[in-house]
């Protein structure tokens, strides 16, 4: 019995003893190295002075820092986790002139980013960031209300505009100007596609796709296409000016009788805006073969919108914010509906899949990548940095009024010039009630 | 499912069969009293609740002891943890007995449970895997409604001459949880167990024996809404779903809101049993479990099935009772000590981030004196303490708390057949440890629902008391039946402070009341 009750009390005192445990996870050092993408060697641009910014995703911790004389920055004691990492270098108009020896007047900004980057517990590695820079916008992607407001009280998505601004001191021609929406992958939780290591579509798989071509980065796909008609000089738009395209040139605020002959209401016109003195809207009753929503209606005091490519019932801009936008224009050796179109990058090929134009990434004049408003429901960017090195989005999500707007950089004689670095998450900013026409 | 329904109904069969074939065979009277009697002696039933656990102790349960329950349970009292509702309604059935088909020693059970909580919060979860490092969980108060049948059986043979005991138990869980307002949640688990023992009676005071378990279940999640809006954008803050992943801030998860938990356990057991006119009988149970639960979100469309968590439970028991007869009078002497320690691997991070430990102790001693005034005395002291820590965020918190339960009971027999059971106990308890460690800001609603309301809830002192009665009587066929009422209460001494403005405080007190009718046979 004694035997007994010593084997209880030394198996209880084993069993009693507890160890102090600490999670694995444990910061670790991530060094940077920040260089340009230059295509020559001809001149050298300075690396010291990168600003380079670590968000991380989820807990939105934001870490700064500068690069060293040789382009290095190290980030020491992080958090595993996933990041957002840009990194942006601003130089002067005088330096760069005297620099590159090509003269400007404009400041040159690069931009560089790696968006949705994991670094895991156990990361020993080093991140190498390539400066590109953007064009300086002429024209630029000024507001997009995409989410659309309250599905009850407001006007849902049919509200929703773009909008298109003069960012010059000279007056601008809007005619032959192209607006669309980007396809890509809009769902991270789909795994029948080729990818990228970015996670994006791998578009060089695409059946048909030319071997010789760099089908990933030099070209971008399109969802819809519009054009702005125009023999020329018909839409004159004046510095510091913008034009509004609105999917449906109504007053939103207002009822009005659809196509199907009912009418509608809206409870709160506070959430909605007023489009009927738009610039352009999209009617698609005159597409053959088309039924259009009974929303849309033909504002006979609005010019439509020539519809070059399209989907679904009207322009609907993607609610939750998947879509990206551009705004281009060709030379005059395209043909914008002759471009060579793709099926998305399938892993088994369909014959029945949907095509998208591939469109020269040369023609861009603007772009912005949006996203979903959530981290988790975050997808791989379809722009590269040299348009949109970032993104922006409407912090609510969809159907609550917000447009993303993009910020004023500075006011000359009465004329906004908006900010344009070619990096939307520092661009843009947020109207908590769209605003046609309204600056921030 | 269809497979795994068929089983229980075909369980539910063979559960009911062995009950009432004990009816056929034992209808009298004094069976059904001897019954009665049996389930008012705390330190026999004591016993018994140690037995039915384990097929290897099966002689402990005396043969032909059967019971049916129905009852209705209701909480009251915002005394709760941050995931606990505060109004809850339960009915269930339960029943229970033991027979004896050749020289095969058959124990069977089966309950059902249908619960209603008025306000749950930050939890689609079931009521099983309260340390899981991932669920869903949203700001707003839902109705859970859960409906839960379990059926457990045990068998046991004496094999060769009676020295080589050979038993094989099975525990079967579905489970349907729900939620009926935004976000509504739907949980449905399933949980399999099987467990061997074998053992060898090396004299007739003394067996010794091992075993193993193994088992597998399911829980799949998901959460959906009735309103669009609430998932569609933020406006709505209280509706907003969060996947929890560890413990500190969780993240929005505004789409693909489902995701499935795999589970797999195995281990092994060891008993001891030890007969002594003189010293009494001694029996010893030890059992070390290994448990790897997979997260895992659920894909419709493709084969994509993206990990999200992998979570490690090891826990060990050893369970150890004394029952000692002395006439009229019978004591049990409980010792019991547990240990489960929980461990992810977040692949978000690709590491180890959420670590949880829980561990209690228990002594408890039970007299139990027969007579036409029978009287029960209980005394329990027990230490349970948990602690979460979360790497992400540097939180570490945990508690011990030192619990001290004195009670008293006496049953009156009237006459042969009919009895008055009342039955009061006390509760202290108090916390004797703490950690609490959250080095980021405390703002977010997890933090200040869950984290620091739990915080406060487990290191609160309180004291309590249940009152119980019972009356039996033989009902119908003569089967002694018993309608029990019991009332608990519970009321909170104090409460630590916190050097943060919390905005969710647990309430001051906690109100249980049990209705049931028992029939034994």
């Amino acid at each position: 019995m004694k035997k007994l009750l010593s084997i209880l009390l030394l198996a209880t005192a084993l069993v009693a003893c507890k160890k102090d445990k600490t999670p694995g996870i444990a910061p670790v050092d991530l060094p940077v190295t920040v260089s340009y993408n230059l295509s020559t060697s001809a001149y050298t641009l300075p690396v010291n002075n990168i600003k380079v910014k670590l968000i991380n995703i989820n807990t939105k911790t934001v870490i700064e820092a500068s690069t060293d004389a040789n382009g290095k920055v190290n980030f020491q004691q992080i958090s595993a986790g996933t990041y957002d990492i840009d990194a942006v270098m601003e130089i002067d108009a005088a330096q760069y002139s005297q620099l590159t020896g090509t003269p400007t007047t404009q400041k040159v900004t690069f931009n560089a980013s790696m968006k949705g980057k994991q670094i895991d517990a156990g990361f020993s590695g080093e991140l190498e960031l390539k400066l590109i820079s953007g064009t300086a916008g002429n024209w630029l992607i000024k507001q997009v209300y995409y989410g659309g407001s309250d599905r009850t009280d407001g006007a849902l998505f049919r509200d929703q505009f773009i909008e298109i601004y003069n960012n010059t001191d000279a007056v601008m021609y809007a005619d032959s100007l192209y607006f669309s929406q980007l396809w890509g992958r809009q769902s991270t939780t789909a795994a029948r596609h080729h990818f990228q290591a970015n996670g994006q579509y791998d578009w060089s798989k695409s059946t048909g796709m030319p071997a010789n071509i760099d089908a990933n980065n030099d070209y971008v796909y399109t969802r819809s296409i519009f054009m702005i008609p125009g023999t020329g000089k018909q839409h004159p738009v004046q510095p510091g000016e913008s034009i509004v395209i609105a999917q449906t040139a109504l007053n939103h605020k207002s009822p009005f009788t659809g196509n199907d002959g009912k009418t509608v209401s809206v409870n709160n016109p506070a959430l909605t805006v007023d489009l009927s003195t738009a610039d352009f809207e999209a009617y698609y009753g005159d597409l053959p073969g088309r039924t259009p929503f009974a929303s849309d209606i033909d504002n006979p005091n609005v010019p439509n919108l020539t519809v070059i490519q399209f989907y679904g019932n009207d322009m609907v801009l993607d609610n939750p914010g998947r879509d990206s936008y551009i705004i281009f224009k060709v030379d005059g050796t395209s043909v914008v509906s002759n471009l060579p179109s793709y099926s998305e990058p399938l892993l088994v090929p369909s014959s029945t899949a949907n095509k998208y134009f591939q469109l020269p990434g040369k023609y861009i004049i603007d772009g912005i990548d949006v996203q979903p408003n959530t981290t988790d429901s975050r997808i791989p960017k379809k722009l590269t940095a040299n348009i949109d090195a970032g993104f922006t989005l409407t912090p609510k999500g969809s159907f609550t009024s917000q447009s993303v707007i993009r910020k004023t950089e500075s006011t000359v004689n009465g004329r906004r010039i908006l900010k344009d670095t070619n990096n939307s998450t520092e661009d843009f900013d947020v109207f908590d009630i769209a605003q046609p026409r309204g600056f921030k | 499912m269809k497979m795994k329904n068929a089983f229980l109904a075909v369980s539910l069969l063979l559960c009911f069969h062995s009950s009432f074939s004990q009816q056929q065979d034992s209808t009298s009277v004094a069976v059904s009293v001897r019954n009665k009697s049996f389930a008012a002696d705390s330190a026999s039933f004591a016993l018994y609740n140690f037995a039915i656990k384990s097929s290897f102790f099966m002689n402990a349960i005396p043969t032909g002891f059967n019971v049916i329950t129905i009852g209705h349970k209701y909480a009251d009292g915002d005394y709760i943890a941050g995931q606990d509702a505060e109004k809850i309604q339960q009915t269930y059935l339960q029943t229970e007995g033991k027979t004896i088909l050749g020289d095969v020693a058959l124990w069977g059970a089966f309950s059902f449970q249908n619960i209603k909580e008025d306000s749950t919060r930050w939890a689609h979860q079931t009521r099983n895997n309260l340390s899981a490092p991932l669920y869903f969980g949203s700001p707003a108060l839902v109705s859970y409604n859960r409906r839960i049948y379990q059926f457990r059986a045990a068998a046991n043979r004496n094999m060769i001459g009676n020295k080589l005991p050979v038993g094989l138990g099975l525990d079967y869980r579905i489970g349907d949880h729900y939620s009926t307002n935004d976000p509504r949640g739907q949980v449905s688990d399933y949980q399999f167990n099987l467990s061997a023992t074998l053992g060898y009676q090396f004299s007739s005071r003394f067996k010794a024996g091992a075993g193993a378990h193994y088992g597998y279940g399911q829980e799949r999640t998901n959460v959906a809404y009735k309103n669009r809006a609430y998932f569609e954008s933020t406006v709505y803050p209280d509706y907003v779903n969060y996947i929890v992943n560890g413990y500190g801030a969780p993240f929005p998860r505004a789409g693909d809101r489902r995701f499935e938990n795999n589970q797999t356990r195995m281990g092994f057991d060891a008993f001891l049993g030890f007969v002594d006119d003189a010293l009494g009988d001694i029996n010893i149970k030890t059992s070390l479990t290994r448990e790897d639960q997979d997260y895992r979100f659920r894909s419709t469309s493709t084969a994509l099935n993206q990990e999200l968590n992998d979570y490690q439970l090891n826990s060990y028991l050893i369970d150890v009772v004394w029952n000692k007869k002395i006439g009229d009078k019978q004591l049990t002497a409980i010792l019991n000590y547990s240990n489960i320690d929980g461990s992810d691997y977040n692949y978000s991070y690709g590491a180890n981030n959420y670590l949880y430990n829980q561990n209690q102790w228990s002594a408890k001693l039970l007299y139990h004196k027969a007579g036409k005034t029978a009287w029960n005395y209980l005394l329990e002291v027990s230490k349970n303490g948990e602690e979460r820590q979360d790497g992400i965020y540097g939180n570490v918190i945990g508690y011990e708390r030192l619990n001290i339960k004195p009670g008293v009971g006496l049953i009156l027999q009237r006459s042969a057949e009919q009895s008055w059971g009342v039955h009061l106990s006390g509760i202290y308890s108090m916390a004797v440890a703490e950690r609490f460690i959250v080095p980021g800001v405390m703002t977010d609603r997890f933090t200040q629902q869950v984290i620091l309301h739990d915080y406060l809830y487990h290191t609160s002192d309180f004291f309590g008391g249940t009152l119980s009665g019972e009356y039996s009587f033989p009902g119908y066929k003569k089967i002694q039946t018993s309608i029990r009422a019991a009332v608990s209460y519970q009321d909170v001494l104090n409460f630590r402070a916190i050097n943060s403005m919390v905005t969710s405080v647990p309430g001051n007190n906690r109100v249980w009341a049990d209705l049931s009718l028992n029939f034994y046979f």
